[in-house]
């Protein structure tokens, strides 16, 4: 050390506080991993026999509007509506909401859809930008097709409109560039069939990287690990977060985000509680708490239900620049919703969410990437003074390093173990491979994309940033 | 963890033989399921090539069965049949198969693969599923069973009424449905079955497949105490388009107060005076 009695003194006492944060963080991924695997078993075996096409039977199954925000979306958008189209389930209607798109999307709506103006009145119960006018389908086999073409106002906006056009009881708010599985509707339904005492107020699935995936007419026909090394790290991402995170979290009734890409509402309570918010980036976790922090404000009993299933299938960024303006939005919609609830933190009254997914959230996802950012610095500094212990200083650098190996491991030997969506032993190879590289070259990339959104928070800057996607007609093939 | 560079040197010994330690654990922890996974992977890859090869075999011998006029015994005796018929994962694929022809095919072909379930022995598997001491492995039999209307199974069915868990009394009412109509659901008065929207929904769903009858008395079930029966009798007057019970229903959408039953009442009255 140093020799300096206060400033070793210092050092030690800052050197176990940042272990006791890193053995925290460690243990929390290792208890929620184990809740669930055990949730994920039991799930299966409940879910075993679920012959889901008897839904189709009952005329009374809850009727929903699956909403798709647009904007220039032009060169894929009819494909990806008659994806959204030909989904199994009776009682549904497709509301595509055409966000002020530049490009001619509308116009290559109306020409396939053979669109023309409905006598709709709309009636803004969310104030909403200007809406242009509201298209129905002249042709009976696209009967169940509504296209709201808008000013620009975000996708907040639009899905605050086609909530509004909606006259369904329920929700099913997706991104229209995604491959939505055929049964999806029915895997959202059935909580809702079997709810007694709680009323259910979202369900939120699963979502899976779809880069390389083989797809054919909307449709996902073989599932494969991205070429792209990038996005094939993510998918070790994606299967850590989904299976092993969201899973304990729905277990634990503490979910605090339903993926954006899609999930399904009670439009009810989702007016009650003023619909998205249009002033965040991150208006998919908000709306979750805030219908939940709603609900628990009125003491009506409640929950959410999570569908372990790969429903949603998405493409993921293949290049840094587009993956660090992703991240660093996830990060600004993180601290805008934790911000904007900030009077959750340790409040009991909220319960489970108040104590633990909301500190969860606090320490874990938004103060984690700055803790490490100054873990990194502090090391620096440390080591131009001479005073680390190298010794020590690898062997924590190899412990964390084999913990996020290991858990990249749990997670794919879970998702083999589970859904078997990737066939080939080659793929399991290059998910596992990836693993390896996962904590070198992938995480310090998020930590840093992370610190950027914290930056673009306090300078201000409210964009979602471009995101530029291949699509999905290159990969098929 | 890197800013944990300079732990105390005090704790130099024991610190380091734990950190080891712990460095080691996770290591082999993560080669351990990186050794399962492939372990799986090559698992469910044997497994599919030999549910393929199965498959095959079954579409072969089914087929000459169905439609090449062969008899029971012929392809039973086969030698590759009778080999294959000691696995257990063939029993498996071969009562599937024979479920999803068995859906696709009625009169005659039906039959036929009734019998075949039953003569070449693989009833067998589907009782000891239904015998087994493990609620999914019931509910498997019990499927099967009644899938494929192995009428001597009924009562053995039948017992499996007062299981603990919720599924298996849902398996066993849908199968008693399917096996001796819509009348069976009054057995569940005392089982404390909920019939929630999905329970119904399954029921709808194995009345309109197996084209259940109407049975005679449908009305009992607007007079039961409990509204989840009368809004199955409901649905079911308005499946089977029953204009008898229109008074009924009309007076019992003015005595209830459940929103649901009175919309559901509503639209089967409305259904009803259309269609007269």
């Amino acid at each position: 050390m140093t020799g300096i009695g206060i400033l070793d003194t210092g050092i030690i006492v800052f050197n176990y506080l940042i272990l006791l944060f890193a053995a925290t963080v460690m243990l929390s991924y290792v208890i929620l991993a184990a809740i669930s695997g055990f949730s994920l078993k039991t799930y299966l075996r409940q879910n075993r026999f679920v012959n889901y096409k008897a839904l189709l039977a009952l005329d009374s199954a809850p009727k929903v509007s699956l909403i798709a925000p647009a904007y220039n979306e032009a060169k894929t958008i009819v494909e990806n509506v008659k994806s959204l189209l030909a989904i199994n389930y009776n009682n549904y209607d497709v509301i595509v909401v055409n966000d002020g798109s530049k490009d001619n999307s509308i116009d290559v709506l109306t020409e396939a859809f053979s669109l023309v103006p409905s006598d709709k009145v709309y009636n803004p119960q969310i104030p909403t930008k200007e809406v242009k006018a509201i298209y129905r389908s002249s042709n009976k086999a696209f009967s169940r097709l509504i296209v709201v073409d808008k000013l620009n106002g975000g996708k907040a906006d639009a899905l605050n409109t086609g909530m509004n056009v909606s006259s369904n009881p329920y929700l099913v708010c997706i991104d229209v560039d995604c491959i939505m599985d055929k049964d999806v509707l029915l895997k959202l339904a059935k909580p809702y069939m079997e709810a007694s005492g709680k009323r259910i107020i979202a369900t939120g699935g699963v979502v899976r990287i779809a880069n390389s995936c083989i797809i054919k007419s909307g449709k996902l026909v073989e599932v494969r690990a991205p070429g792209n090394l990038l996005a094939r790290i993510q998918v070790i991402e994606y299967l850590r977060a989904f299976i092993l995170g969201r899973m304990a979290w729905s277990k634990l009734d503490g979910l605090l985000i339903i993926s954006g890409a899609f999930g399904m509402f009670d439009k009810e309570i989702a007016l009650r509680c003023g619909g998205y918010d249009t002033k965040t980036v991150g208006e998919d976790m908000e709306l979750i708490v805030r219908m939940r922090r709603f609900m628990i404000e009125h003491k009506e009993p409640y929950t959410v239900q999570y569908i372990p299933d790969p429903l949603c299938w998405t493409e993921a960024p293949e290049s840094y620049s587009i993956l660090r303006k992703q991240r660093s939005r996830w990060m600004r919609g993180t601290i805008e919703t934790l911000y904007t609830h900030r009077k959750m933190l340790f409040n009991p009254k909220y319960n489970i969410l108040g104590m633990l997914s909301y500190p969860y959230w606090l320490f874990f996802e938004y103060y984690a990437p700055i803790i490490e950012l100054t873990g990194i610095v502090i090391t620096l500094i440390m080591a131009l003074l001479g005073v680390i212990s190298w010794g020590y200083f690898f062997l924590f650098l190899f412990f964390v390093y084999f913990f996020a190996v290991m858990f990249s491991m749990i997670a794919l030997y879970t998702e083999e173990a589970t859904f078997k969506k990737y066939q080939s032993l080659a793929d399991l190879r290059k998910l596992a491979f990836v693993a390896l590289l996962e904590p070198i070259i992938f995480h310090p990339f998020t930590v840093l994309a992370a610190i950027r959104g914290n930056w673009e928070k306090l300078t201000g800057n409210k964009g979602w940033g471009e995101m530029t996607r291949k699509g999905f007609e290159k990969p098929t093939g | 963890m890197r800013y944990a560079a300079a732990m105390g040197d005090p704790l130099s010994p024991v610190m380091e033989r734990l950190v080891l330690f712990i460095v080691i654990a996770t290591f082999l922890t993560a080669l351990l399921f990186f050794a399962l996974t492939l372990y799986k992977g090559i698992k469910h890859l044997r497994e599919d090539r030999k549910k393929a090869k199965f498959q095959a075999a079954l579409e072969n011998v089914l087929f000459h069965y169905l439609f090449e006029e062969k008899s029971l015994e012929e392809v039973l005796g086969d030698p590759i049949f009778r080999a294959m018929k000691r696995d257990v994962l063939f029993q498996r694929v071969a009562i599937k198969a024979i479920i999803s022809l068995h859906d696709n095919y009625s009169g005659i072909y039906s039959k036929k693969l009734e019998q075949f379930f039953e003569v070449s022995g693989l009833v067998n598997y589907s009782i000891a599923r239904l015998e087994s001491s493990k609620w999914p492995f019931i509910v498997e039999g019990v499927r099967d069973l009644s899938t494929l209307n192995h009428d001597a199974s009924y009562s053995r069915i039948a017992s499996r009424i007062t299981h603990p868990h919720e599924l298996v009394k849902m398996e066993v009412l849908l199968a008693l449905i399917k096996m001796r109509g819509i009348g069976e659901i009054t057995k569940f008065q005392k089982t404390g079955l909920l019939l929630n929207d999905w329970v119904q929904s399954n029921i709808l769903y194995t009345v309109k497949k197996h084209k259940i009858a109407a049975p005679a008395n449908l009305g009992i079930m607007l007079s039961s105490p409990n509204k989840t029966v009368v809004l199955l009798g409901v649905r079911l007057i308005r499946y089977y388009q029953v204009a008898e019970h229109d008074e009924t229903l009309s007076g019992l959408i003015s005595e209830t107060a459940d929103a649901k039953l009175k919309r559901e009442i509503s639209e089967v009255l409305a259904k009803n005076t259309l269609v007269n």
